[in-house]
């Protein structure tokens, strides 16, 4: 051989050997990657959140400061002082931007305390006992002169003024004003006294604005002292909480008649109450006591019919009394303040996200509107900044498995609602539902398919003639390419109008067919000792039998309403609701049993089929030169030996089912209920990512849950597979063949 | 234990050890085979005759986790030297096997296998050696007619002497035969045999058989093998006739086997 | 006494439970064949152009429809059928259910016309007056509305000329803004050469397109001036500008020659045609070829990838336990369901890779994704690693099978590794090689799942391949049979009006899927029957 070329091939094939190898280790590694890299999406779902410290230095004047606040873009702060100067200073260093003087209606000067609530909105009490409502705003703009340069711009708005209250200054007041200008000013006086002031805008008939103003006097009758108040965002809802651990609610919905809705003992031990405050959505009130126990409570229809509050969530204890209380302004974050430090809870999920422990006790802090900075101030005088990163506070595994008592329900639930169109919904994402309907859609389709499968195997691969068994083959496993698109559109089109227009037809036939087939088989044996007939018990039965199936079928459809008539008032499906009180989906299980019980039989026959005719024709002829019939040799001798093969089918077709989308998409009603009824649909995971998943915004809750979600099938049908396949290679290994 | 000493051996084994894993499979082997004669190389099942044939080719480089120690020099190269081309040497060295394993291509491309992977594309040389090879092979006769036919339509006689015709193509020094005719009918044994002893003339012949008739018939010098071990060689006659070893004399005359 | 006996050996015995799997086996060959014959009737019937029958009801109406089907009423008293009336836009409904009590006379009028149109679903009626514009006002026979109609036809096809021209006029536009764009995002200064020749460029095609726009209205106007008056079942009368019918045609008047042409040229149009009406009439053409692109580029990835796969784990990988582990992921990925394989693409392709490039490449066009969003090339690769385990595993399984004999022979003789594979090993596998990647074929092209996330969508505005620089636009997104089903069997507005177009796709659907199946099948028999030589 020439040298040259021989010089070549070997080159040759050292490149190939490279090449193949590299690329073959790469296409393996990266397909059993994909796991890893769908888990890694849904991974920070469960990382614990973390704070850190973006900047702290001491605040000048800091003593005089009665509140602050920050940009959510972590570049401007401010501090409003007890002489009502507000003053803008860079975050990073404290260096001053900005210096606005507020001033009060009637001209007072001196601040006696700020009150903050919703975005940024304070409302100060100055010292004559006026009040007004000052929201602080940012904005971002781009400095065209300047390289488009981004620069932050404050404005301060003011949004409602309170004249003095007559009684002169209050010791605690409260103000906010909604979208419409309703003002409500909340002031507590002497003696568990409220005094409540009233301003509507309204337009009379003539189309001009008036505004009305409303007096009044609430005088609960507790037995403690009021300690803490709270009033909704559109000042609608006041609560009031007493050192003796009462808990009063009023309406004030009616400007003309506020009222008193129920008085309740919060704290069993009469232990006061010391903070209190509305969660984001002004549902839920987060309720702080003495002995720093912070829980969470809405109203919930009682059995009276009534709303009654009740208590919901318990988050993380204080070791101290709790101090305050403040929501996001984002979600339903409850952030509690005690002397051991600022708490951050989720309070749906209940889940504890983080702790920040200053070193010095905090006397003022205020969450960023974006809640993703939080910047305090201690009594020290120092200034801190933190980054907050809590990506995912609403999900814990409690709330993806477990039940959840979510706002504005009677009890906990499992529920699967992603979506609202209102901005302070919550999403619920319990998942325990969909894999519920999963399963539930996949036993159902296996209660059909199984049988069906493993008899039809039998029968092909032990009686039938072998030139009826080369056509049977190859007709299931183009039964099995049929794309499910098509098996879920005839399902959900032809199919389920089918059945619901005569369900009763279907049961009756359910009936009638093992009926038939019995009476079709006691005939036989007087049928069969005539030696031509005889002679289709050598592998044609199935073909005999096809005729009576579809005479049955035939004569059911004919009889079935007229027995919906006779046994049940003309309609199943109303003697269902109203006898049995189940609800009939016209998109149900039993049309999912159909159809996916359709795509599923090819797979497990397949499979079983083949393992039956593995098992070595030796063992069937030794049992039956024994005596055996034809039937007891498949059942004693075929059927133990092929066992594994028949299991790995069935794990696969379970599998199959399982990730199963198309189907379910079409022939489900998607409705994510946990019920067994075979009456009703359900939401399988499949279907529900394939539903949710371009909504979903990318990397948020929804989009990770939605990955975890698809981790969970991967690993549900991993197991299963992985379990069939080593029988499989293990029943390949004991027959020898490859 | 033998020592007949050959004059110009082709083949020379030194001390061959052969070890599948941790089992020693052949301990220390020291064989001559003679050049353009026929060695057969007898012995009980698993004794390692396949092997030590393999190990002429070294086919057995394919087998996982084996090991060789020791010399096996052909025309005085060491072939299981760094140095050696185990291509080249395979071209030398052909093989015939067992089972009959034509590709599944037409019969002349099936002859023209060993010259078209060495990169030879002239087509009359092709040709030539076609013929040359499927008459040296004594199929010519027979499938000259159907050259461009696929060779998995021939008898499995026929396949076995198209499989030495392809391993003749190449133009080797030696043929390495392993039971050629243990899947054939008497009448096709009888033809590969009849072949064997027309190949003498150009090659050197080492066949492996279970068929102490086949061996007496076809070799000139026959090697006995037991358990791993060369327990005599001689002259094919001497060693039928007049074994030195009591093994061997209980082996060829069907005691044990 | 002696038949009890015997009856009770025959139940004894088990003979009753052959019987039973006989009945499963029964079922199951039944239920497909009712998939199939369902489909086939309610596919293959909807291009035949039924008799228009016209109905005098009791009160006096009359209306003018197609049979659908009768059954009976819900009380099983009395029978009702359904018509199909058309005529959407007057009636608000396709459907109507009438009492057969209250069907006074029934006749089927040769003059009765269907007309195909642009919007609207069909019009059932009868020609009053032909009003064609240019000409004067002629006779109202069917044969003139023809002529006509064909006249109307010259014009839409001199108008599609013009929206050629127009689509690639705004092409170019589009490509000149995004130049502009990169030269905005890198500062390029206004006074920079290249800068001022684009721009000029674009005021330049500004100018064209506006040229080419009103000589497109100007056209469009003159043709709607061809209209012919109609009168529906009711006796209200309907005006139709000619352009706005596809078609014309009196069902009662054909022959069955006439009618099996008919036929014929509805399914070219089908195959050729381009989709109408929210995609529940016209032809199927970007669902088809947006199909056979996607098989094709995913083909491209899983065919040499699976093949190499396979390879390596068959011929080089050394046999041990990973190879095993590995093996037996393999078959499993052929298990996991296609959503998950979707979710993956999306996070991965999508949002991963795709943004990547998107930052790298295309920053100037930030948000507006490129490759970041869903499009061929993503839905491709997430089908082809959907579809890669069935290509190893057919290819692993066709490279065992071959025995050991032969790779032997081939070493023999002087052949590498690499020669003994591409020369003996690859050819004698390729049947089985061909099983799987057809196989892989069939599988992608049912499969709609992984493709909804990942960038399939009801109508594309463009095909992936084009005249247009760089031709190919993997970029893009595209249409889908599968994906077809889905749209307008559950998405579409009036889902009954739908039903004939999906069953017409669903039948193309299932034939395309069933034929490479076969084929692929009657390749693996015939391969198992070719190799099962030597293996005694």
């Amino acid at each position: 051989m020439n040298p040259a070329f021989r010089k070549k091939i070997k080159r040759n094939d050292r490149i190939a050997r490279w090449v193949i190898s590299v690329g073959g280790m790469v296409i393996i590694c990266s397909v059993v990657l994909i796991l890893l890299l769908i888990a890694k999406v849904s991974l920070p779902l469960f990382l614990p959140p973390d704070a850190q410290l973006h900047a702290s230095y001491r605040l000048e004047s800091a003593g005089h400061v009665q509140a602050i606040g920050m940009d959510e873009y972590l570049e401007t702060g401010y501090s409003i002082d007890e002489r009502g100067q507000l003053r803008f200073f860079n975050i990073d260093d404290g260096s001053e931007l900005d210096r606005l003087q507020l001033r009060s209606e009637t001209g007072a000067r001196g601040l006696v305390a700020v009150e903050t609530y919703g975005q940024l909105h304070h409302s100060l009490l100055w010292e004559d006992g006026s009040l007004t409502i000052e929201q602080v705003k940012f904005r971002p703009a781009f400095d065209e002169a300047d390289h488009n340069r981004r620069r932050i711009v404050h404005r301060i708005e003011q949004l409602a003024a309170f004249p003095p209250p007559a009684t002169g200054r209050p010791l605690r007041s409260l103000a906010r004003v909604d979208a419409e200008g309703r003002r409500t000013r909340v002031d507590l006086i002497a003696e568990n006294r409220l005094q409540l002031q009233l301003v509507e805008i309204q337009e009379n008939f003539l189309g001009e604005r008036e505004s009305r103003e409303a007096h009044h006097e609430l005088a609960p009758e507790l037995s403690g002292n009021i300690t803490a108040l709270a009033l909704s965002g559109n000042g609608k809802q006041l609560y009031a909480g007493t050192d003796q651990g009462e808990l009063v609610r009023w309406d004030l919905s009616d400007a003309q008649a506020p009222a008193r809705i129920e008085t309740l003992q919060a704290h069993a031990d009469r232990r006061a109450i010391t903070a209190l405050n509305l969660v984001f959505g002004d549902i839920s009130l987060a309720v702080g006591g003495a002995d720093g126990q912070l829980t969470t409570w809405f109203p919930v229809r009682s059995e009276e019919g009534g709303w009654r509050l009740t208590r919901i969530h318990e988050l993380r204890r204080h070791a101290g009394p709790v101090l305050a209380l403040s929501p996001s302004s984002r979600d339903k974050t409850v952030i509690s303040l005690g002397e051991d430090g600022l708490h951050f809870d989720h309070m749906t999920s209940e889940r504890f996200l983080l702790k920040l422990q200053p070193d010095a006790p905090l006397r003022h802090y205020q969450l960023t509107t974006r809640g993703d900075a939080l910047i305090a101030l201690t009594e020290s005088g120092q200034l801190l900044s933190w980054k907050l990163r809590i990506p995912h506070p609403e999900i814990s595994l409690g709330t993806l498995f477990g039940k959840v008592w979510y706002e504005g329900y009677d009890a906990p639930v499992h529920a699967w609602q992603s979506s609202s169109a209102s901005d302070d919904y919550e999403p619920k994402l319990s998942l325990t539902p969909l894999i519920y309907g999963t399963l539930k859609g996949t036993f159902y389709a296996m209660l059909l398919a199984v049988p069906l499968a493993l008899f039809g195997a039998i029968y092909t691969s032990q009686f039938a003639r072998p030139r009826l068994r080369e056509m049977i083959k190859p007709a299931v496993e183009i039964m099995a390419a049929i794309p499910t698109v098509i098996i879920g559109f005839l399902a959900a089109l032809w199919l389920a109008p089918l059945i619901e227009r005569s369900l009763g037809s279907l049961f009756l036939s359910l009936i009638l067919v093992p009926a038939a087939l019995m009476l079709g088989i006691l005939l036989w044996q007087a049928a069969r000792k005539l030696e031509p007939l005889k002679r289709v018990e050598r592998g044609f039965e199935f073909l005999a039998v096809a005729p009576v199936i579809i005479l049955t079928v035939a004569i059911a459809a004919a009889l079935g309403p007229g027995l919906e008539n006779l046994l049940f008032d003309g309609d199943l499906k109303q003697w269902l609701f109203s006898e049995l009180g189940t609800r009939y989906d016209p998109r149900n299980c039993i049309i999912i049993a159909f159809a996916m019980g359709f795509a599923v039989i090819p797979i497990i026959f397949t499979i079983a089929e083949d393992s039956l005719s593995n098992v070595p024709p030796s063992l069937k002829a030794a049992s039956l030169a024994l005596g055996a019939s034809r039937w007891q040799t498949v059942w004693r001798v075929i059927l133990p030996s092929a066992s594994p093969g028949i299991f790995a089918g069935s794990m696969i077709g379970f599998g199959r089912a399982v990730g199963e989308t198309m189907i379910v998409l079409m022939a489900t009603g998607n409705t994510a209920i946990m019920d067994l009824s075979i009456f009703n649909g359900m939401r399988p995971l499949s279907a529900n990512i394939a539903v949710e998943i371009p909504e979903a915004p990318v990397d948020g809750s929804l989009y990770r849950t939605l990955f975890l979600s698809a981790v969970i099938l991967f690993v549900m049908t991993f197991i299963v597979n992985t379990a069939a396949e080593i029988i499989r290679q293990r029943l390949r290994a004991k027959y020898g063949r490859f | 234990m033998s020592t007949l000493r050959i004059n110009n051996p082709l083949i020379e084994v030194e001390n061959l050890r052969f070890y599948y894993g941790a089992a020693r499979a052949i301990h220390g082997v020291d064989l001559q085979f003679p050049e353009k004669q026929v060695t057969a190389l007898i012995g009980p099942s698993g004794c390692g005759k396949s092997t030590l044939l393999r190990c002429f080719n070294r086919m057995n480089d394919l087998v996982d986790g084996s090991r060789v120690e020791g010399k096996v020099l052909l025309a005085g190269e060491d072939i299981y030297a760094r140095s050696t081309d185990i291509i080249e040497l395979r071209r030398r060295v052909g093989m015939v096997f067992q089972k009959s394993n034509p590709f599944p291509k037409s019969i002349y491309e099936n002859v023209i296998y060993g010259l078209r992977i060495g990169g030879e594309k002239n087509k009359q040389l092709l040709d030539e050696r076609v013929e040359s090879s499927l008459k040296g092979a004594a199929l010519w006769d027979e499938v000259k007619d159907r050259l461009h036919e696929n060779a998995l339509g021939m008898s499995g006689g026929q396949m076995q002497r198209l499989c030495i015709a392809r391993a003749i193509a190449v133009n080797p020094r030696v043929i390495l035969m392993d039971e050629p005719c243990s899947a054939l009918d008497p009448k096709s044994t009888a033809r590969v045999e009849e072949l064997i002893g027309e190949l003498r003339k150009d090659f050197t012949i080492i066949i492996v058989t279970h068929n102490m008739q086949q061996a007496a018939r076809v070799s000139d010098y026959t090697a006995f093998l037991f358990e791993g071990n060369l327990i005599e060689f001689g002259q094919t006659k001497q060693l039928f006739v007049t074994p030195h070893n009591k093994q061997t004399e209980d082996y060829i005359t069907g005691r044990f086997g | 006494m002696n038949k009890p006996k015997e009856m009770n050996k025959f139940w004894r015995v088990g003979e009753p439970m052959v019987w039973v799997s006989g009945a499963a086996l029964a079922l199951t060959l039944l239920s497909a064949a009712i998939l199939l014959i369902v489909i086939m009737v309610n596919g293959l019937g909807v291009f035949w152009p039924a008799e228009l029958r016209q109905l005098e009801l009791q009160d006096g109406s009359r209306v003018i429809g197609r049979l659908v089907r009768g059954e009976e009423t819900a009380d099983g008293s009395a029978r009702r059928r359904q018509y199909k009336i058309a005529n959407r836009d007057l009636y608000g409904l396709d459907f109507r259910w009438i009492d057969e009590a209250r069907i006074a006379a029934e006749s089927a009028p040769q003059q009765l016309l269907v007309l195909e149109r642009v919007e609207h679903g069909d019009f059932y009626g009868t020609l009053q007056r032909i009003d064609a514009g240019r000409q004067q006002p002629g006779p109202a026979t069917p044969a003139a509305l023809q002529q006509a109609l064909r006249l109307a036809d010259q014009d839409l096809r001199q108008l599609s000329e013009l929206e050629e021209k127009l689509n690639a006029a705004s092409y170019r536009m589009e490509q000149l803004r995004l130049k502009l764009q990169k030269f905005d995002y890198r500062k390029v200064p206004a006074d920079d050469p290249d800068r001022r020749r684009l721009e000029a460029d674009s005021a330049d095609l500004n100018e064209d397109f506006g040229v080419l726009i009103d000589l497109q209205s100007r056209r469009l106007s003159k043709a709607r001036l061809s209209k012919a008056l109609f009168v529906e079942a009711g006796g209200r009368e309907k005006e139709i500008d000619l352009v706005d019918i596809v078609q014309a045609y009196a069902p009662n008047d054909m022959s069955t020659g006439d009618k099996v042409l008919f036929y014929g040229h509805k399914l070219v149009e089908l195959l050729t045609g381009q989709p109408r009406e929210s995609n529940t009439e016209g032809g199927l053409f970007p669902a088809i070829f947006g199909t056979v692109i996607l098989i094709f580029v995913m083909s491209l990835f899983s065919f040499p990838l699976g093949v190499i796969a396979a390879v390596y784990l068959r011929e080089y990988a050394r046999e041990g336990l990973l190879v095993r582990i590995v093996r037996i992921a393999v078959n499993n990925l052929a298990g996991i369901p296609s959503i998950v394989y979707g979710i993956f693409g999306l996070g991965f392709f999508v949002y991963g890779i795709g943004h990547g490039i998107d930052s790298l490449f295309f920053p100037e066009r930030s948000p507006t994704p490129t490759f970041g969003t869903g499009g061929l090339l993503w839905a491709s690769l997430t089908l082809a690693l959907l579809t890669v385990p069935v290509v190893i595993v057919a290819t692993e399984e066709a490279l065992g099978a071959i025995p050991r004999e032969m790779r032997e022979g081939s070493y023999a003789l002087g052949a590498t590794k690499f020669q003994t594979l591409y020369r003996v090993l690859l050819p004698m596998a390729s049947p089985g090689i061909m099983t799987g990647l057809i196989l892989a074929m069939a599988r992608a092209a049912g499969e709609v799942a992984p493709l909804m996330i990942t960038g399939v969508v009801k109508l594309a505005p463009a095909l992936p391949i084009d005249g247009n620089f760089p031709f190919f636009h993997l970029d893009r997104k595209f249409m889908h049979l599968g994906f077809h089903i889905y749209d307008i069997g559950f998405q579409s507005p009036n889902v009954e009006a739908a039903k004939p177009m999906v069953f017409v796709t669903t039948l193309l659907l299932v034939l395309i899927v069933l034929l490479m199946s076969s084929v692929a099948i009657y390749l693996r028999n015939k391969m198992k029957k070719r190799y099962t030589f030597g293996t005694f």
